[in-house]
C-alpha cells in the first residue's frame, strides 16, 4: 500500500497533464490536400509535404509546398524567418503556422526540415535498381 | 595485387555470423550436457567473433581511407579532400555503416565480457550464468549481424543506376553506359555534418545504447536460469555505469552539437531522435539508483530486473523510432525495410523479457519490504517511480500522432511547450527527492533528523537562487528596472526560481552532508592521536567510499545543469538588428559594429562570405567575431549544392553571446543574437556529472557493501 499510493499519484498526475497538455497544444498535423481543402482555416496546424521550389529566398521567404501523395497539387506558403541551410528542392519540409483563405496562402511560422543525416533513404531511392549492380572485378580496378 | 576491400569486408560480416551462430549452439548443449569444454568453446567463439567484425569494420574505415568509392556507402559517405577525421567518422556517418559499427562494438564488449570469465576462482554463480549470458548476448549480436548481412550491407557495390546518372552528370556517358566505369571520388559527407562533434557524439550515443546490453544479458541470464542471487548486478555494476555515462555524455555532446551548429540558438527540442536517447537515460538512471536497493536491502528483484530489460528495449526502441519513420519529425529517417526489423526484434525482446519475468515472478520475491518513505530506500522507490514515469510520457507523447491517428482518427503532434508542461512539474519532484536521498539512511530515518539535515541547507539555497535569478534576469537581461514594480517581474522572475532553489538545495545539502562527515572522520583521526590535515581526512573519506561520493558529485552536476537549463530558457533574450557595413547597432548592454566583409571567397570546397564584427560595452571592445555563410557548389560528385550558416559565440562568465547573420539584403546583413544566461552551466554540469561518474565506476574504494539492517 505504501508503493501503490505514491505511483497512483504520479500515474494520475501524469495522465492529468498529458491530457491537459495534448488538448490545449496539441496541433493537427494536416497533408496539402486537407489544407486547401479548407480543413482547420484561422487555427494554427502542421503540413507536411514536398518542396516544390522557391520564389524568394529573402524574408519574408515565399515558396510552394507539393503534396505527397499528388504532385500536381501545391500549396503557397510565406513565412517571415531565415531560409534554413537544408531547404531544397524536393525535399521533405514541414511548416507549421496557419491557412489565410483571404490570399489562400499558408502563413508558417515554423518550417522544420530534416537533419542532413536523415536524406539516406531518399536518396538511394534515386540510385537506380540495386539489382544493376556492377562488376565487382570493374569496380577493384577502377577505384583502387 | 589489389586488396578486396568488398569481398574481405563481407566474408567477415559472415564469418561473425557463423560464430555467433555456433556460440548459441554450443552454450545450448554445454547447459544441456553440464560439460564445461562446450562453455570453453562458446567463449572462444564469443572472442573470435568480436575479432571478425572488428576486421569488417576496420576494413570499411580502410576503404574510406583508400577512396575504394565502388563502395556505395563510401562513394555517399566520403570524398578524397575529406578530412581524415571525416573519413573516419564515415563508419556512423550513415545507416549501413552505424549499424556495422554497432555490431563492432558489441563484438569488441562481447570478447570482453567472454575474457573475463576466464578468471580462476570465480564466484559459483558465475560459472552457472556463464552459457546463459552468451546465449542472450549472442541472440542480440546475431540480430545485428542479420541486419547487415540480410538488408543492409554497407560493402554493397554502386549499383549501375547510380553510375549511370553520374556519367550522364558528368557528360561521360555518349550513347550506351560504359560498362566497368566507377566513380573516380565520393559525393562527399554533407557539409552540416562535417564538424568536430560528428567524431565524438554518434558514438558516445551509440556506445551507451550498446553497453546497456552488458547488464541486460546478465540479468536475463539470471532469470532464465534462475540465479536468484545479486552476482549479476554486481558484476555488471561497471559495465551499467560506463553504458549509463556514454548515455550522458551522448545527450549533452548532442545538446553542445545542435547550439554550436544549428544556429537556432538551444541545444534541446523534444525531438524523437533526442527523445531516443533520452528515454534509455532516464530508466539506466533509475537502474542505477535501484541496483543498490538489492544489494543493501536484498529487495526490488523483480523491479531490477525489469528496468533493465526496459532501458535495453528502450535503446532498441530509440534506434527503431529513428530508423522506421513511424513518426515524422526534424530527424525521423525517412521509412525504410530496416525498420520492420527493428519492429520484430522489440517485439521479440518484449515477449521473451515479460515471460521470463513472469515465469520467475514468484521466486524473484523478496520477504522485505519498504518499512519507510524516510529512508534511503523509500526515497530510491519513489526516484524510479518519477523516471519511468516521464519515461512513460514522453513514450506517450512522442507517438502521439500515431496514437492520436489511432483513436482520434487524426494526426495531432505536440511541441516543445507540452513537453515542458507534463515534464517540468516530475523534474523538479526528481531534483526535490535528490536533495534529500543523501541525508536520508537505509531503513528508516526519523523526520526530525532530516528536517536537521536538510533546513540549514535549504535556508542558505533562498539567496543563492535569489542572487542566481538576479544575475540572470536582471544583470543579463537588463531588467532590473521591472525589479521595482514586483507584479511586472513576477511573471518572468518566479518561474524559474522553483527549479533554481531546487538545484543549489541539492549543492547545499550534498555540501553540508560531507562536511559533517569528514568532520566526524577528522575528529575521531585526532581524538585517536592520528596527525594529518582536514584535507587528508576529506581524501579519505572520498577515496574510501568512491560510490558514494562518486554519486554525489554526479548530483551536484545535474543541479548545476538544471540551473543553467532554466536560467538559461527562461531568460534568454533574442535580438534581430539589420546592419550595413560601418554602423553600429545596439544589442542589450553591448555595441555591435560591421568593421568588415569577406564575399564569396574560395575555400577548399567552399566559397565563404564573413562579416566581421566588434562587440563593445561601455565603449571597450570586448570581444571581436566573424559569422560566416558558407556556400558548397554542386561539384564533381557533389549532386546538390548546400548553404550552410556558421554560428559564432563569444563566452562571457554570465552569458553566451550568440551571432549569425542572413544574406546580404540591399547592403544590409540581418544578425540574430541569441544572449543566454548562464548557459556555460550546462556544460559545467556535465563535466561533473562525468568526472562523478567516472569516480563512482573506478574500483577503488575498500568499503564492501553489505545487507543493511
Amino acid at each position: 500500500m505504501k508503493v501503490v499510493i505514491p505511483f497512483a499519484l504520479i500515474f494520475v498526475g501524469l495522465a492529468a497533464l498529458i491530457a491537459m497538455g495534448v488538448t490545449q497544444g496539441g496541433i493537427p498535423e494536416l497533408q496539402v490536400e486537407q489544407v486547401l481543402a479548407g480543413e482547420y482555416p484561422g487555427r494554427e496546424v502542421k503540413v507536411h509535404g514536398f518542396l516544390e521550389s522557391i520564389q524568394s529566398g529573402e524574408r519574408p521567404l515565399r515558396f510552394k509546398v507539393r503534396a505527397k501523395e499528388s504532385p500536381d497539387v501545391m500549396m503557397d506558403v510565406v513565412c517571415d524567418r531565415t531560409k534554413p541551410d537544408t531547404f531544397q528542392k524536393d525535399y521533405d519540409v514541414a511548416v507549421q503556422g496557419y491557412w489565410n483563405p483571404d490570399d489562400n496562402t499558408f502563413v508558417a511560422e515554423q518550417i522544420f526540415t530534416k537533419c542532413p543525416s536523415k536524406y539516406e533513404a531518399e536518396a538511394k531511392e534515386g540510385l537506380g535498381s540495386p539489382d544493376m549492380v556492377l562488376d565487382p572485378a570493374a569496380a577493384d580496378e577502377t577505384s583502387n | 595485387m589489389n586488396f578486396d576491400y568488398i569481398d574481405f569486408g563481407r566474408a567477415m560480416e559472415r564469418v561473425s555470423l557463423g560464430l555467433t551462430l555456433l556460440v548459441i549452439v554450443l552454450s545450448l548443449i554445454a547447459i544441456r550436457a553440464k560439460d564445461r569444454r562446450f562453455i570453453l568453446a562458446a567463449r572462444h567463439g564469443m572472442i573470435a567473433g568480436g575479432i571478425a567484425i572488428t576486421l569488417a569494420a576496420a576494413c570499411l574505415v580502410a576503404a574510406f581511407f583508400d577512396g575504394v568509392y565502388g563502395i556505395e556507402y563510401v562513394f555517399s559517405y566520403s570524398e578524397s579532400k575529406l578530412d581524415p577525421q571525416y573519413k573516419f567518422a564515415g563508419l556512423w556517418a550513415g545507416l549501413d555503416g552505424s549499424i556495422l559499427f554497432w555490431a563492432m562494438i558489441l563484438g569488441v564488449v562481447g570478447a570482453i565480457v567472454a575474457w573475463s570469465f576466464r578468471k580462476r576462482g570465480m564466484d559459483p554463480s558465475g560459472r552457472r550464468l556463464e552459457p546463459y549470458v552468451y546465449i542472450v548476448y549472442a541472440c542480440v549480436q546475431l540480430f545485428f549481424l542479420a541486419v547487415i548481412c540480410i538488408e543492409s550491407d554497407p560493402f554493397t557495390e554502386v549499383s549501375a543506376g547510380l553510375v549511370a546518372m553520374l556519367q550522364e552528370r558528368q557528360g561521360a556517358l555518349e550513347g550506351a553506359l560504359v560498362r566497368g566505369w566507377l566513380p573516380t571520388d565520393g559525393r562527399g559527407l554533407n557539409p552540416l555534418l562535417e564538424n568536430y562533434w560528428m567524431t565524438f557524439h554518434p558514438p558516445s550515443v551509440y556506445l551507451g545504447f550498446i553497453l546497456y546490453t552488458v547488464p541486460f544479458a546478465f540479468g536475463m541470464a539470471a532469470l532464465i536460469a534462475g540465479e536468484f542471487s545479486s552476482y549479476w548486478i554486481r558484476t555488471t555494476r561497471v559495465w551499467t555505469l560506463v553504458a549509463w555515462l556514454f548515455n550522458t555524455n551522448g545527450i549533452i555532446l548532442g545538446g553542445l552539437w545542435a547550439y554550436e551548429v544549428l544556429g537556432w540558438g538551444g541545444y534541446w527540442a523534444w525531438d524523437p531522435v533526442e527523445n531516443a536517447s533520452f528515454l534509455p537515460w532516464l530508466t539506466g538512471t533509475a537502474f542505477v539508483h535501484s541496483v543498490m536497493i538489492q544489494e543493501r536491502r536484498d529487495m526490488m528483484r523483480v523491479w531490477n530486473s525489469l528496468l533493465i530489460a526496459m532501458t535495453f528495449i528502450l535503446s532498441i526502441f530509440g534506434t527503431y523510432l529513428t530508423r522506421s519513420g513511424i513518426v515524422s519529425s526534424v530527424h525521423a529517417f525517412a521509412s525504410g525495410v530496416i525498420g520492420d526489423w527493428f519492429l520484430m526484434f522489440l517485439l521479440a525482446l518484449i515477449a521473451v523479457s515479460l515471460f521470463f519475468l513472469f515465469y520467475r515472478m514468484r521466486d524473484l520475491r523478496s520477504p522485505n519490504t519498504v518499512d519507510s518513505v524516510f529512508s534511503r530506500e523509500g526515497v530510491f522507490l519513489l526516484n524510479n517511480m518519477v523516471l519511468v514515469a516521464i519515461a512513460g510520457a514522453i513514450v506517450v507523447l512522442t507517438l502521439w500522432p500515431k496514437i492520436s491517428m489511432e483513436f482520434l482518427d487524426r494526426p495531432i503532434s505536440v511541441n516543445v511547450p507540452v513537453y515542458n508542461l507534463v515534464c517540468t512539474p516530475f523534474f523538479a519532484l526528481l531534483l526535490f527527492l535528490t536533495a534529500i536521498g543523501p541525508n536520508t539512511a537505509w531503513v528508516r530515518t526519523s523526520l526530525s533528523r532530516l528536517v536537521r539535515n536538510l533546513a540549514g541547507p535549504a535556508i542558505l539555497a533562498v539567496p543563492l537562487a535569489a542572487g542566481t535569478q538576479y544575475l540572470a534576469y536582471a544583470v543579463v537581461r537588463g531588467e532590473a528596472a521591472n525589479l521595482d514594480d514586483p507584479i511586472a517581474s513576477m511573471a518572468h522572475f518566479y518561474p524559474g526560481f522553483v527549479i533554481i532553489f531546487l538545484g543549489w538545495w541539492i549543492v547545499t545539502a550534498l555540501g553540508w552532508e560531507v562536511l559533517r562527515t569528514v568532520n566526524a572522520h577528522d575528529r575521531i583521526r585526532r581524538t585517536g592521536g592520528r596527525g594529518g590535515s582536514w584535507i587528508s581526512s576529506f581524501l579519505r573519506v572520498g577515496l574510501k567510499n568512491n560510490r558514494r561520493y562518486g554519486g554525489y558529485l554526479v548530483h551536484v552536476g545535474l543541479a548545476v545543469l538544471a540551473i543553467g537549463v532554466a536560467a538559461s530558457s527562461i531568460y534568454s533574450v533574442t535580438d534581430e538588428v539589420s546592419v550595413a557595413e560601418g554602423d553600429t547597432a545596439t544589442v542589450g548592454p553591448y555595441e555591435m559594429t560591421v568593421t568588415g566583409l569577406q564575399r564569396d571567397v574560395p575555400v577548399s570546397a567552399y566559397f565563404s562570405t564573413k562579416v566581421h564584427l566588434s562587440v563593445a560595452q561601455n565603449g571597450t571592445e570586448v570581444a571581436t567575431l566573424d559569422p560566416e555563410r558558407r556556400f558548397y557548389p554542386a561539384t564533381g560528385f557533389r549532386t546538390e549544392e548546400q548553404p550552410t550558416t556558421e554560428v559564432k559565440i563569444k563566452r562571457f562568465f554570465l552569458e553566451d553571446f550568440y551571432v549569425y547573420f542572413e544574406p546580404d539584403q540591399g547592403g544590409k546583413y540581418i544578425f540574430t543574437i541569441f544572449r543566454k544566461p548562464l548557459i556555460s552551466m550546462i556544460w559545467l554540469g556535465w563535466i561533473l556529472m562525468l568526472a562523478g561518474g567516472l569516480f563512482a565506476a573506478v574500483p577503488i574504494g575498500k568499503r564492501k557493501v553489505g545487507l543493511a539492517t
